[in-house]
Formats: C-alpha cells, sequence, structure tokens
C-alpha cells in the first residue's frame, strides 16, 4: 500500500470518528463532504513531496476531529453521540496513566539495553520527565472524574 | 459575529470573486487556515445566511472524484462582509475632521 493511500484510509478513519460526534442525520454529509477534500489535498501540485502531502490530509483531518463540536449542528447533539452511557464508565486519567506506564517500561528497557551509556543517555535523561508528566496529568484527570457528580456519564468519546 | 482574523481572512477570499464559488480545501489554502478553524467558521456563516453551500453535481466531479460540496457568499452576506471589512480600516476622515481632532498648537497633550 502507498503511503498516499494509507494517508487516505487514516485520515477518513478520523473523520468518521469525527462524524461520529454528529447528530445522526448530518453524520453522512459531512463525512461525505471532507472525505472529498482528500484527494484534493493528497494530490495537491503545490505540495511537492508526497510525504508532505500526506502529512498535511492527516493534519486536515485531525483539525477536523479536533473541531466537530465547535460546529454549529453539533450544540445540540449528545457528545457521546448516539450511544448510551456504560453501565461501568472508563474513569478518566486511563489513557495519560497507560501512556506512562508505557513510556517507564520503554526507559527502563533502554536503560538496560545501552548499560554503559552512550549517545542515547542525555536524551534518556530528558524523556525520564515524560512518564512523570502524563502521571500527573492521569491523577489530576482520575482526581476531577472522582469529584464529578454525573459520573455515569462520559465526558468525551475520546 | 465578532470579526475575528480567521474570519477576516475567509471573507476576503470570498469577497475577492463574490460569485466564486469555493470547496474547503481552496478556502483553507487561499485563507492560510487550518481546517479545524475554516469548518466552524463556514457552519455559523451558513447559520446567519451569510454563506450558502451546494453539492457539486455527480457529473461535474471530473477523473471519479467525489463530488464536493461548494460554498459562495450570499448577496447578504457579501453586504454584510463589505460592511464589516471597511470597519476594520476605519471609517475614512475627512480634512477638516482630522484637523479638528489634532490637537491646537501651543496646548498641552
Amino acid at each position: 500500500m502507498t503511503s498516499r493511500a494509507s494517508a487516505q484510509r487514516a485520515a477518513e478513519y478520523l473523520l468518521r470518528r469525527a462524524c461520529r460526534r454528529l447528530p445522526a442525520g448530518t453524520r453522512d454529509e459531512r463525512y461525505a463532504e471532507w472525505a472529498a477534500e482528500l484527494p484534493a489535498i493528497l494530490h495537491d501540485p503545490d505540495i511537492r513531496h508526497p510525504f508532505a502531502r500526506s502529512a498535511r490530509a492527516l493534519r486536515y483531518a485531525a483539525g477536523v476531529y479536533r473541531s466537530t463540536r465547535r460546529l454549529p449542528e453539533a450544540a445540540g447533539s449528545r457528545p457521546w453521540g448516539d450511544r448510551q452511557p456504560a453501565i461501568f464508565p472508563r474513569p478518566d486519567g486511563v489513557l495519560p496513566g497507560l501512556a506512562a506506564v508505557a513510556s517507564w517500561i520503554c526507559l527502563v528497557l533502554t536503560a538496560r539495553y545501552f548499560p554503559h551509556g552512550g549517545p542515547w543517555w542525555p536524551l534518556l535523561a530528558v524523556a525520564l520527565f515524560v512518564p512523570d508528566v502524563l502521571a500527573v496529568i492521569a491523577i489530576i484527570r482520575f482526581v476531577r472524574w472522582l469529584r464529578r457528580p454525573s459520573r455515569g456519564s462520559p465526558s468525551s468519546p475520546g | 459575529m465578532k470579526l475575528t482574523g480567521p474570519l477576516r481572512r475567509v471573507l476576503q477570499v470570498f469577497l475577492a470573486d463574490v460569485s466564486a464559488r469555493h470547496y474547503g480545501y481552496d478556502l483553507m489554502k487561499a485563507a492560510g487556515l487550518a481546517s479545524g478553524t475554516l469548518y466552524p467558521l463556514l457552519g455559523r456563516l451558513q447559520e446567519q445566511g451569510l454563506v450558502t453551500s451546494e453539492w457539486e453535481p455527480q457529473s461535474a466531479s471530473a477523473g471519479g472524484r467525489p463530488p464536493r460540496r461548494y460554498y459562495q457568499l450570499t448577496g447578504e452576506g457579501a453586504r454584510a462582509a463589505r460592511l464589516e471589512l471597511a470597519g476594520v480600516t476605519g471609517p475614512a476622515r475627512t480634512r477638516g475632521e482630522r484637523r479638528a481632532a489634532r490637537p491646537a498648537p501651543g496646548t498641552a497633550r
């Protein structure tokens, strides 16, 4: 599969996810509109490098994904689309928590792989902050989630 | 609607040729905006009746690509856009008005 095709598929996936946040009546139309822009981006003659075009397409889809809730038609829709609230809702902060654990594991493995130092060590020292920051974010989000009275309803679909 | 920088840029693109129709990516490039800024803006303009949109006929979409949605200023939108953009630069003052606004020589400012 070419990078262009992969980028298009990834962008379409993001657009589909974005459309899930919209009311059912407008989803298909919005998806058709946004997906129709992808060929124009992926074949944009003003962008020389194919990878740059793919990156542009992904940025386009990510921008749409981020801003879907600011569309006028999304104002009245439930943020989690047509899904019912989960019986056992996922607490906030799980993703940053998992990311913190994963980055710790990566750091430990890297440190074991280069036990006598090397060019990676200064980078590792800087990277040590990443799991710490993620862990702090996870804790803050989890505490906020615990304090929220309407804990049964997910605050965001992501 | 408050005239923000992105809105001003979108209106300028539309006003460059009022009869022209623009699709999303075309507007993004011309106005230098990200998709995350452009579409909510277009949605609000459409909601206020300043911009209208229509789908490209299936036959017009060349090379088997999917039909695009095109945006265009309405008559009311063009008028409002011109007024808004004229307000940005401020009303033109006559020479007499400028002289009246200037402090007289010898007076403290």
